[in-house]
């Protein structure tokens, strides 16, 4: 999500609620005899407060799984998510009195800690990376496609130098085709602009092809089907080529973009029901 | 060069539509994540409960003193009544209350007037680490003491407006007689204890002597110096067992070896009083003087030639008491005696017949004493007829004691003994009475003070031993000597508790408490 003037008016209440409860910590935990402390009923409020902020940002996740209800937009969610998720790791901090605590009460504040790092750096590399993919990879498609596109892109491959030095080697193709709901290709059919505009050179003799048909099979369809190098240079040699080679690139930057959420999200899990237990058995004892 | 037919709506025909139903890796990791963390902690969880441990839970470590209690929560957080009191039915809340501590401690009330008494864990707060949970901070006393008021109303008799050791804290107040006095009120400070004694003097280097208690007694507590020997103020001023409170100064043991010793006649060599009462004293020297009468009269026979015999008899001779048998020439050397004979008295001496004589230094605060022969340095007119008396042959053993009595008791009593004690003028009798030395075992009573770890400071930095001459000097440091390091910031510690107790200690339970160990550890014993 990318932090824009839209943001104002969140970052405005966030930083002021930061304030308040700053301005009702520092006396509290001033005054306090033994220190600030969880259990001072300050230290519950501060806990309370942000153990509900913790559980609304939990919540984005349930808000997108039911997109048609009315409860609210999802950027509004989102917004929500970013700055009262902010917020609540200032309010446990208070909760805690800057304290590790206990084992439990350790392996929260490591947790949350995990958690809320993850998320800013989710949010930093929203506000450049899908620019830089916009810029850089014209070519770019839907994530979760790019392995099946790949494969139409060496079968297409495969038919265009296939038309020229004749049979070649049967390999699998990779993803095989799944089974259609709509949209695009069947396995190993090709897409129609590029057969229109691929000129098909007349067949040559045998010993003239196999030069050509050797150097397609031992390095370009090698390439067509595996994962580009980590250079990502294929050369360009034709647009094929550099349309994997793009995918390649987006794949790559795509793990970059939200591979956090592979940390973010579990961890955040186990932190809710982690910090349900800490405050029953906490408001027990 | 990109087909510019190769458009984003001819490319787009390459997706799926339903592509989002089907699981992608990156999701289904996602989705099998988010189950597993939480398992995982869940299991954490349950792991710990099924081992029966509730450690995770606690807010921190408990302090080291209940290291045994640490995973039983119970032993402390008990369902309480609505009175607080621990009570055995069940209950979801289980607080730490009052009565969980008393079980082991009695936590005696800190004044009878105070205004309100704040529960056990107000200031004991445990969970924090292992750290002593009688270090408080200031703000746990100042709640009351910079605004000191009684539940009686009367005005408080301390302090009643203190805030923090460095300028809140009011000047130390010693114990004079019945009463404090603060050390900033001049004239009113005196030591009150009935005993003479110039610290000046004892602590003068090369004072005489030193020489022959070093040898008595060890280089312990005699300092070397460039210009003689030194008595160091370890000397008198000895630490308890655990180095922290100074122990009183013992006659016997710091007072009498080689210096004040209570020798009271040269004829009776090595022969010492006791320190003791005046009666005592009396009975005693009543006692030898008769046994030494009886034995000169039994002296001769068979024993008449050996060395011990011969001793006796030169004795004595000194004695004039040579009537039955022909006394040895007196001026026999004692020296010559053989060691651990009988000599000296018998059963009366004082002194270990093994501890060799020390001839006390011609300064020494001794008093007169009785030469050999019995003349005295400085004899009374009165004694002269006794002696007189004595040196007549044939008389009966109680009137050679009548007669030597007041000679000794007159060194004793009045040179000896009131060397350092105070005679009593009002007593009546035929023995002088002396006052009780009173002297403070403990002038800060209020406050605890531990010697031990100031002990890389020289005494004479905060006691001003050195310039003191008179009894009447209280030695003590004023507390802005105490400023001197414990400052806050950079200084050594000022917290209330450094110095001072809420409870008193010595109304703490007392040994076989209520617990066993298998109730403390949860674990039969093998």
């Amino acid at each position: 999500m990318l932090l824009d003037p839209s943001h104002h008016r969140w970052i405005i209440a966030t930083a002021v609620a930061a304030v308040v409860a700053t301005a009702a910590y520092v006396p509290y935990a001033a005054s306090r005899l033994n220190g600030p402390s969880g259990g001072s009923w300050p230290g519950l409020v501060f806990g309370g407060l942000g153990f509900a902020l913790m559980i609304y940002a939990g919540l984005l996740g349930a808000r997108r799984k039911v997109p048609t209800w009315r409860l609210g937009r999802a950027t509004t969610w989102m917004k929500g998510h970013l700055w009262l998720g902010l917020l609540s790791y200032l309010l446990i901090l208070y909760h805690s009195g800057l304290a590790w605590g206990g084992t439990l009460t350790l392996v929260l504040m490591l947790l949350f800690t995990i958690v809320i790092a993850s998320g800013i750096y989710g949010v930093l590399l929203q506000q450049f990376m899908p620019r830089l993919m916009t810029e850089r990879l014209p070519l770019e498609t839907v994530y979760e496609q790019i392995d099946v596109i790949v494969a139409q892109l060496r079968g297409e491959a495969d038919a265009l130098v296939g038309s020229v030095v004749g049979l070649l080697p049967v390999v699998d193709l990779e993803p095989s085709g799944p089974a259609h709901a709509g949209g695009g290709l069947a396995h190993g059919e090709a897409l129609a602009v590029h057969s229109r505009t691929t000129a098909v050179a007349p067949l040559p003799a045998e010993a003239e092809a196999a030069p050509l048909k050797d150097a397609y099979v031992r390095e370009i369809r090698g390439y067509l089907a595996r994962d580009v190098p980590r250079n990502g240079r294929l050369g360009n040699r034709r647009e094929r080529d550099e349309e994997r080679r793009q995918l390649a690139v987006q794949k790559r930057l795509h793990h970059w973009l939200h591979g956090w959420l592979l940390i973010h999200v579990p961890l955040s899990m186990a932190l809710l029901l982690l910090s349900a237990v800490h405050a029953i058995v906490s408001l027990r004892y | 060069m990109a087909d510019e037919r190769y458009t984003t709506k001819v490319r787009a025909k390459r997706i799926e539509l339903s592509y989002f139903k089907h699981a992608h890796p990156f999701r289904r990791w996602k989705l099998i994540l988010s189950i597993v963390a939480p398992v995982i902690a869940g299991g954490w969880l349950v792991g710990y409960a099924a081992l029966g441990s509730s450690r995770i839970y606690t807010s921190g470590p408990v302090a080291t003193a209940h290291a045994m209690f640490g995973t039983r929560c119970e032993a402390c957080h008990r369902a309480a009544d609505a009175d607080g009191k621990p009570s055995a039915r069940g209950g979801f809340f289980l607080r730490v209350t009052d009565e969980a501590c008393t079980t082991c401690h009695r936590g005696p009330t800190h004044h009878d007037t105070q205004t309100f008494e704040p529960s056990c864990s107000t200031c004991h707060v445990e969970h924090k680490g292992h750290v002593l949970l009688a270090t408080l901070d200031d703000m746990h006393c100042t709640r009351c003491h910079r605004d000191l008021k009684t539940s009686s109303g009367a005005a408080p008799k301390f302090e009643t407006k203190i805030t923090r050791f460095a300028g809140g804290h009011p000047e130390f107040a010693v114990q004079v007689g019945d009463r404090r006095v603060r050390l900033d009120r001049g004239a009113e400070v005196k030591d009150t204890a009935s005993i003479l004694l110039n610290h000046q003097k004892h602590v003068k280097v090369g004072l005489k002597g030193l020489d022959q208690l070093r040898q008595l007694r060890g280089p312990r507590g005699i300092t070397e110096t460039p210009h003689g020997l030194q008595l160091s103020c370890g000397f008198c001023h000895e630490t308890d067992a655990s180095r922290a409170m100074i122990q009183p100064v013992s006659y016997a043991k710091h007072c009498g070896p080689a210096c004040h010793e209570l020798d009271f006649d040269g004829r009776f060599p090595g022969v010492a009083a006791p320190h003791d009462t005046p009666t005592i004293v009396h009975g005693f020297l009543r006692t030898l003087f008769l046994e030494t009468f009886e034995a000169c009269q039994s002296l001769g026979g068979a024993a008449a030639q050996t060395p011990p015999a011969d001793t006796r008899r030169a004795q004595c001779g000194e004695l004039g008491l040579s009537a039955k048998t022909e006394a040895p020439p007196s001026s026999a050397p004692t020296g010559d005696r053989p060691e651990g004979e009988g000599a000296r008295g018998g059963r009366l001496l004082r002194r270990s017949e093994a501890e060799p004589k020390e001839e006390p230094p011609a300064d020494q605060p001794r008093g007169r004493r009785l030469l050999r022969g019995g003349a005295a340095e400085e004899a009374p007119a009165e004694r002269d007829g006794a002696r007189a008396q004595r040196e007549t042959p044939g008389r009966s053993a109680l009137t050679w004691v009548s007669a030597e009595l007041p000679g000794a008791e007159n060194v004793l009593f009045k040179q000896k003994c009131q060397f350092c004690h105070v005679k009593d003028a009002e007593a009546k009798g035929p023995l002088p009475q002396y006052l009780p030395t009173r002297i403070p075992v403990r002038w800060l009573r209020h406050a605890v003070f531990d010697h031990g770890v100031h002990r890389p400071i020289q005494c004479v930095e905060c006691h001003k031993a050195t310039t003191s001459t008179q009894t009447a000097d209280v030695l003590m440091p004023s507390v802005s000597v105490c400023r001197e390091c414990h400052r806050s910031g950079s200084g050594a510690r000022t917290a209330c508790v450094e110095c001072h107790l809420y409870h008193d200690k010595s109304l703490e339970t007392d040994l076989d408490g209520r617990h066993t160990i298998r109730r403390l550890t949860g674990r039969s014993l093998e």
